[in-house]
């Protein structure tokens, strides 16, 4: 038997930590971790789009160019957009955000796969509207947050997630 | 009947059993037989014209004397006859020898002739010793004698073992039954005398006798697999205490012997590597997220320790349903 001929054995390697806690609820730390990074990250968007924006001000009117004037809000609630846009595809998609992926979490619906569009967009505005209510994950006895328990959903350790 | 006188004893009786030999003495050329038959024929005259017969017990006696002279006779025959094949064998000039008389089968038979006149007067004693005795002695002390005395010895020799060529067969014949029915008896008595087990245990070196047979012989006769078809090896195995087999098995050097490394390769070969590789390392960014994630595992696990312990809860349910979340 060659080694061609040979079944290919799929082994994913797995820290010993992790091995115990794959697939288990994820904790309060984590996901808050997580969160930040989402944040961070959809700030970093809101950036980013302000500089291409800037930036094409200064391409269309080189003269009279001035860096757009935003109020504090308007930059809050741009990034509170962003933030539900990329968390409503990330967790309809795969089930993770930039944040959750980083620290190896994935969102699942109450079918244990990945929740749906319209959950996914629902439990995003609840999130990025009342972020306070993932800290209830660190009394709940299943480490649900408010939004989990609205929409049923729950947040579990998934270490095969590409950071 | 022509019976030379001895001496000049003029009143023999006709019912002595005479020993033939002087008779034949003088004339050595005389055949044994008719010797031998001129002997019985004085003997049947002798016992015919018995002057006086015996009685019924002493006949019986004597009957059995004779009977047992004849057994002894019959046995001493069989020695007498080896014992000349064996002078026969032994001496040197045969050929030379040539018709002659042979004189050990001839001082044999001399013996035996011997032994059966003995028994043939045993015969006649129980009713004639009186007789018997007399001229017996008168014979002897005959000075004749003691001057032929070289002649008579041969020439009775002679006569002596014609006669008993004549009844050897008889005698062979008493001797045989008599073996035949004393050999077995005396056999079953030493068999029942001696415990044949221990004094084969004691004169016997059974592992020499062990030693010559041929083992394999006997194996290759005996059909082991209709021995083995025959053996219940479920009921064997049963009673094989296998934990103390292992118990007595020396794991540690099987596993020396094993080649470790190559079962290694081996394992490594069936796995997807490149996979493990790709997914381990170069999916994640490096050891900060690994690290990351692992402290983020411990502060979780900290933080519900603390929360529960506060709560007083025994611990979570943190496996994840598959069918549902309950709100």
């Amino acid at each position: 038997m060659s080694v061609a001929d040979r079944p290919r054995h799929s082994v994913r390697a797995l820290p010993i930590e992790a091995a115990e806690r794959q697939g288990m609820r994820a904790g309060m730390v984590s996901r808050a971790l997580a969160m930040v990074v989402d944040a961070a990250y959809s700030a970093a968007l809101v950036g980013l789009g302000y500089g291409l924006w800037a930036a094409a001000r200064l391409l269309r009117k080189p003269r009279e160019f001035a860096w757009p004037q935003l109020s504090y809000v308007t930059l809050v609630t741009a990034a509170l957009i962003v933030a539900a846009i990329v968390l409503t595809i990330s967790w309809a998609g795969t089930g993770s955000s930039p944040g959750g992926r980083l620290m190896g979490l994935r969102v699942l619906g109450p079918d244990g796969s990945p929740p749906r569009i319209g959950r996914s967009l629902l439990r995003a505005i609840a999130c990025v509207a009342f972020p306070i209510g993932l800290f209830w994950s660190a009394l709940s006895g299943r480490n649900a947050s408010l939004q989990d328990l609205v929409f049923r959903t729950s947040v579990t350790y998934d270490w095969h997630q590409r950071a | 009947m022509d019976r030379i006188p001895i001496g000049g004893e003029p009143t023999e009786p006709d019912n002595v059993v005479r020993l033939p030999g002087p008779e034949d003495a003088m004339e050595p050329s005389a055949d044994d037989e008719i010797s031998y038959e001129d002997a019985l024929a004085a003997d049947e005259e002798a016992d015919g014209a018995g002057a006086a017969p015996a009685p019924a017990p002493g006949s019986q006696v004597a009957a059995m004397l004779e009977q047992g002279v004849k057994v002894g006779a019959g046995l001493f025959a069989a020695g007498a006859t080896a014992l000349a094949d064996a002078l026969r064998t032994t001496m040197p000039k045969d050929e030379e020898l040539g018709d002659a008389k042979d004189p050990a089968s001839t001082l044999a038979g001399a013996g035996l002739g011997a032994a059966v006149t003995a028994a043939e007067a045993a015969a006649g004693a129980a009713r004639q010793v009186a007789d018997t005795v007399g001229p017996a002695i008168t014979w002897l002390v005959e000075p004749r004698f003691a001057k032929d005395a070289g002649e008579m010895a041969a020439g009775a020799a002679r006569v002596l073992d014609g006669q008993w060529k004549s009844t050897q067969a008889e005698m062979v014949q008493a001797a045989t039954s008599f073996l035949q029915v004393l050999v077995p008896e005396i056999a079953q008595a030493l068999a029942d005398q001696v415990d044949l087990t221990a004094l084969v245990r004691e004169r016997v070196d059974v592992n020499a006798i062990v030693e010559d047979v041929d083992i394999e012989r006997i194996i290759d006769r005996v059909d082991l697999d209709a021995v083995v078809d025959r053996v219940d090896v479920d009921r064997v195995a049963d009673r094989i205490d296998v934990d103390r087999v292992i118990a007595r098995t020396d794991l540690l050097s099987i596993v020396d012997r094993l080649d470790v490394a190559a079962i290694a390769q081996e394992v490594i070969e069936d796995v997807d590597l490149p996979r493990v590789i790709r997914e381990s390392s170069g999916a994640m960014a490096g050891e900060t997220v690994r690290t990351a994630r692992i402290q983020g595992m411990h502060a979780d696990l900290l933080v519900a320790g603390i929360v529960d312990r506060v709560l007083r809860r025994e611990a979570r349910e943190l496996r994840a349903a598959e069918d549902g979340e309950e709100p």
